[in-house]
């Protein structure tokens, strides 16, 4: 019994009784109740999801499935699988959004990895046969700088188009090969070139 | 999120803006061999060792090593190692050769090209049998620029004695090789 008479003991004293002059409010609070009401709304949105899957198509980079995460409103940071019906292969990215709202500009640096595969028979008749030996381990690893646009519910789904330029490399297997009277043989070999690269499709904002 | 949106807008204008001039690709060899048989048949020499300083004229094919440099935007470079002289045989034996000098002809009209100079010097003491003789170039020679039509004209000059059988020449040139395809150039070129 006691007890109870201090608890309401404290608690009458902790709030001013009906009628009577409270203590001064403290110039952050005067603060607070300035706000204008439509502030107060937008602090009170839904928080952007932090997680999701990225589906998309393009060049150099294949068809890819991706997670993604948006630690940062203006940023994402993906990483997923691909496959660009020569090879399987990795690829990831970071993508800079400046701004939110159904239309998104972004920038976005990739790279990726195209594991070595046998692609003779599916580059039959596009090069020569003194190739072979070349196509039989071919892969190549990529680079990326892309803008683009995103549209859509940036909590929900958004489908993208990006553009921009890639720069690829692989290295290429030693061959060797006869035309008449010449041979030409070739070791330690590689390509690289700078292209245009496109890709498109669709944001998943899951969690 | 003005800094982020300042910072992607100028990357974005730097990469464009030097992408612009950068849509190529370029395929290297750090060791490309060109071998071509049957080359020049050369006949035998007197059947007694006398010195002989003949000249051959040799045609050296590397249409099917490199492209046709005559296209718009289309850059290569070859910088041979050496370019080697023996026989179709294999068995001929050019131990009586002191030194070969192999000299390319830059194309037709090139006057601002010298010709460039590979030389062999037999070593000493001489071995008893030698089957190739590898001539290496004398100070750095590109031979892209002596393609003319994908041939390089090569001009062979020999100190020493020849070898006292009839033989069919053959050439290697072996080296690094570098051809660049600008598109941007291709296409607006």
């Amino acid at each position: 019994m006691p007890v109870v008479v201090l608890l309401a003991a404290l608690l009458g004293a902790a709030e001013p009784p009906p009628g009577a002059a409270g203590p001064e409010p403290s110039p952050a609070a005067e603060h607070a109740r300035a706000i204008p009401p439509e502030v107060v709304a937008t602090a009170e949105e839904p928080r952007l999801k932090l997680l999701g899957v990225q589906l998309s198509v393009g060049a150099p980079e294949g068809a890819g499935v991706s997670a993604f995460v948006r630690p940062i409103p203006w940023l994402r940071i993906d990483g997923g699988g691909s496959w660009n019906y020569l090879s399987f292969g990795i690829n990831g990215g970071i993508t800079v959004m400046p701004w939110s709202g159904r239309i998104t500009p972004t920038f976005r640096f990739g790279a990726g990895q195209f594991f070595d595969s046998d692609v003779r028979s599916e580059l039959a008749g596009s090069f020569p046969d003194a190739f072979d030996p070349a196509l039989r381990r071919f892969g190549y690893h990529f680079y990326t700088a892309q803008l683009g646009l995103e549209l859509g519910n940036e909590n929900g789904a958004q489908f993208f188009v990006r553009g921009g330029l890639a720069w690829l490399r692989s290295k290429l297997e030693s061959t060797n090969f006869r035309n008449g009277d010449t041979t030409v043989t070739a070791d330690d070999n590689d390509i690289s070139a700078t292209t245009p690269s496109v890709q498109l499709g669709l944001l998943l904002h899951l969690w | 999120m003005k800094n982020a949106l300042t910072a992607a807008v100028a990357v974005a204008l730097a990469v464009s803006a030097a992408g612009c001039g950068q849509l190529e690709a370029e395929a290297n060899s750090k060791h490309l061999c060109v071998a071509q048989t049957n080359v020049a048949a050369i006949p035998a020499a007197p059947p007694v060792s006398v010195p002989f300083a003949p000249e051959v004229e040799l045609r050296l094919d590397l249409g099917d090593a490199v492209p046709n440099l005559n296209q718009e935007g289309v850059e290569a470079d070859i910088h041979p190692e050496a370019i080697t002289l023996g026989s179709v045989a294999g068995n001929v034996s050019f131990a009586g050769v002191e030194t070969l000098t192999l000299t390319v002809q830059p194309p037709t009209g090139r006057t601002d090209l010298t010709p460039a100079e590979f030389r062999y010097e037999r070593a000493t003491p001489a071995p008893s049998e030698i089957f190739s003789l590898p001539a290496k170039p004398v100070g750095s020679v590109d031979l892209a620029d002596y393609i003319e039509g994908d041939i390089v004209r090569i001009r062979a000059s020999f100190s020493g004695s020849a070898p006292q059988q009839a033989w069919t020449a053959t050439l290697e040139m072996c080296g690094a090789v570098r051809v660049n395809v600008d598109y941007w150039k291709k296409i607006t070129g």
